[in-house]
């Protein structure tokens, strides 16, 4: 255990000057910002104030310029920005040292690997966490701005369920992403597997297999497809999720444990 | 005790035999040179040891035993491969702690003294990626040193330090080796510097160990000729031949190998001349360190 705080605590010194930490802020500020500015279009006119994509989304999505409305779109920023933000933390963390040359100090140490390696998720997992806590934050600051109506707590509490539920889905399919970082030796080939999976999970969920691809999982359930895709996920769509996450898990212990690091 | 001992190691990538076969035994407080050419297996050799790739036959000891991952037995090693890279948008300090950390030490005396130790007092803060190369390798060997390690495995640890930079490394080195017996395995293709620091030396080629050697033997080691060269190279030769001399024709130049030439050529220049083949040319030839290396990897 102390040797796991030690491996955090190197975690924290690593990334204490990253510019990318808030980089990846900055990216979560668009879902309430763009947001909270969808809702004031719809405040003042409704769905005749939005125009193209936007005002077909919403018909689509049955948005009004209310509080559910918007928590839901926040949830809905987490289950499909998600993928891509927290793809792109877990690239990082897991493939920086093989860009920066410095993988060689991890490797040879009175400290485990696998105690590096889960010190590398929880500090991803944390990252993740405050990155959504941000996200709902901001969110929260943006609705009370714009005065949006609807605000009830019992309201709130059944949306900050599936949101918490949406982002912890999240987390757990990014360990695959991790398996790329360190099999690929660098950052690009999960980036570029994080892209190619968008895309897929875009397609497959189109195409109504959603349910059944972990990635396009936590975008249906987060509503982002419409309340009938939303309903597509089931006890097998998480099973399917969770085990895709253990293999990830599995699969980055024992490449980063067994593989030779040239 | 052996500090490191390998036993007949082999890595190969593909077809490529990176380590062929090599035993090496390195006694503590010993300083070891590793001498080879670029791609030669200095580096594969290195990360054998510790423990980054698996070898494919052999075996590998260090303080007489395997070493395995997260051993305490690495508190007992530091070491630098290749390129002394750190995290760059961290100080030098950070960076320092960082291994600190990692091995389980929160003295920050320790850190105070390596950077006194190798002259980056001034640069504790100043970010990785500021560094000049000189002081981004002083960073690596601080890492590598930092912890009083009892075996240090240093891959080209000179590389980009300036005349004086390695004048100090050297005599750091030299340092940690007599005084606090610390056992020493440097790798480099710089063979001045090797002869001047190691007390033995083994040459790696296309992987495999091609000659071992002590330090103190490599002048026993380095050939010496007197070359000659006269209007008349044939009969010169004839002459020396005669007189129970050693001489050929090389290159235009006559080649006296016998001790006794090279320790007096007036001798040898007093004969021709008597004989009326003045030389035109006459000099002691000794091969330099380059000359040795390669002509030991050619055979």
């Amino acid at each position: 255990m102390k040797q796991q705080l030690r491996a955090l605590q190197a975690e924290f010194i690593k990334n204490r000057h990253s510019k990318i930490r808030w980089v990846t802020f900055a990216a979560m500020s668009l879902a309430p910002l763009f947001g909270g500015v969808f809702m004031l279009m719809m405040t003042a006119d409704g769905y005749e104030g939005l125009s193209g994509a936007f005002k077909t989304k919403a018909v689509m999505m049955s948005f009004e310029a209310n509080w559910p409305s918007f928590l839901g779109l926040l949830t809905q920023a987490i289950g499909v920005g998600g993928v891509l933000i927290f793809g792109f933390v877990v690239s990082w963390l897991f493939g920086r040292e093989y860009a920066d040359g410095t993988i060689k100090d991890l490797l040879a140490l009175p400290i485990s690997r696998t105690t590096i390696l889960h010190a590398k998720f929880i500090y991803y997992s944390l990252w993740c966490l405050a990155l959504a806590l941000y996200n709902l934050m901001f969110g929260l600051i943006i609705g009370f701005a714009v005065q949006l109506d609807g605000w009830s707590m019992p309201m709130f509490l059944a949306s900050l369920e599936s949101y918490v539920i949406t982002t912890i889905l999240i987390i757990l399919l990014n360990t695959p992403i991790a398996f790329f970082a360190l099999w690929g030796k660098g950052y690009l080939t999960p980036l570029g597997i994080v892209a190619i999976l968008l895309v897929l999970a875009q397609v497959i969920g189109v195409m109504g297999m959603g349910s059944y691809f972990p990635w396009s999982v936590p975008g249906l359930y987060s509503g982002s497809g419409g309340p009938e895709m939303m309903a597509q996920v089931n006890e097998i769509s998480f099973g399917i999720l969770i085990a895709t996450s253990l293999m990830g898990y599995v699969a980055s212990l024992l490449w980063w444990r067994y593989a030779d690091q040239k | 005790m052996n500090i490191i001992q390998t036993e007949n190691l082999s890595k190969y990538f593909g077809a490529v035999k990176a380590v062929d076969q090599v035993s090496i035994h390195v006694k503590q407080g010993e300083i070891y040179g590793f001498l080879g050419l670029n791609g030669a297996g200095k580096t594969t050799l290195i990360r054998l040891l510790l423990g980054l790739i698996k070898p494919d036959t052999g075996t590998c000891m260090l303080f007489g035993k395997h070493p395995k991952q997260a051993n305490k037995i690495w508190n007992n090693v530091g070491y630098l491969i290749e390129t002394p890279h750190a995290y760059p948008r961290l100080s030098v300090r950070e960076n320092l702690q960082l291994i600190c950390k990692l091995r389980g030490f929160d003295d920050h005396r320790l850190i105070n003294e390596i950077t006194d130790r190798l002259n980056l007092g001034e640069y504790v803060h100043t970010k990785e990626e500021n560094l000049s190369m000189g002081n981004k390798q002083r960073l690596g060997l601080a890492k590598a040193l930092i912890h009083r390690p009892k075996l240090l495995l240093l891959d080209e640890p000179i590389n980009g330090l300036d005349p004086a930079g390695i004048v100090e490394i050297r005599e750091l080195l030299q340092e940690l080796s007599e005084q606090q017996g610390t056992t020493i395995f440097l790798s480099s293709h710089i063979l001045s510097e090797i002869a001047r620091l190691t007390s033995r030396i083994g040459i790696i080629h296309k992987g495999a160990l091609v000659k071992e050697i002590k330090s103190a033997d490599l002048d026993e080691q380095i050939i010496m000729r007197l070359h000659i060269k006269t209007t008349n190279n044939p009969g010169a030769i004839e002459v020396l031949t005669d007189k129970g001399f050693q001489a050929q024709l090389a290159n235009d130049l006559i080649e006296v190998s016998d001790s006794h030439a090279i320790d007096q050529p007036e001798t040898i220049s007093r004969l021709l001349v008597e004989q009326g083949l003045p030389p035109k040319l006459i000099w002691v030839f000794e091969e330099d360190l380059e000359h040795y290396f390669l002509r030991i990897i050619k055979a």
